[in-house]
């Protein structure tokens, strides 16, 4: 499984093996440019190539806050 | 067809330099619905071309920096459009490369995924449908 990190340009910005390393990733991003959680998503890639889940940057952002 | 495995960080990378080569068509989310309009090119701008600095794995590479995403199956870009419109684009655009126009693609990151590098107004140029 790949987990892709996009934003609003819709081009990639990283991407790894682990949901974790994507998450704390996408996380710092988004604490170092503050109010642009809605511009990124992870998308969750199998080995198909198929998007099976999408993680909001947002919800991100949320899972943070109340870890 | 080009087969190279993708995984993530690699130690090196194939990058095709024609890219009339790769064969089928590729995907990728954009923010206008017709492809004649003038700013259809905006939505093939790499981070490097918006101005935008690198982040995290930009830094390391370039490449990332300055490529173009694309997926080889428009149901994916479909799914990411419909789910994020404002982030990836609310329309669908097909393009089709060609040989002899500057353009370079490497497959990247996840299976199905590319990154393109080549002019946005040649890449637009070569977009020959778009849905929503």
């Amino acid at each position: 499984m790949n987990y892709v990190i996009f934003d609003s340009t819709a081009n990639m910005v990283d991407s790894f093996d682990r949901e974790e390393e994507a998450r704390a990733t996408l996380a710092e991003i988004i604490e170092r440019e503050p109010n642009t959680a809605e511009d990124y998503v992870i998308a969750t890639i199998n080995d198909s190539g198929h998007i099976v889940a999408t993680i909001s940057g947002a919800s991100v952002v949320d899972a943070e806050q109340y870890a | 067809m080009p087969t190279v495995r993708t995984v993530n960080r690699p130690e090196s990378l194939s990058v095709f330099l024609d890219a009339g080569k790769l064969g089928y068509p590729i995907f990728r989310g954009v923010h206008v619905s017709d492809p004649d309009d003038p700013a259809l090119a905006s939505s093939f701008r790499s981070h490097y071309e918006l101005q935008l600095p690198p982040r995290k794995w930009e830094k390391e590479l370039a490449i990332v920096h300055m490529g173009v995403s694309f997926f080889n199956d428009a149901a994916q870009v479909r799914r990411l459009c419909r789910s994020f419109p404002k982030t990836v684009g609310e329309y669908v655009a097909r393009v089709e490369l060609v040989s002899n126009e500057g353009v370079n693609f490497a497959l990247t990151a996840a299976k199905g995924h590319l990154t393109v590098w080549g002019d946005p107004v040649t890449l637009a140029q070569r977009v020959v449908e778009i849905s929503s």
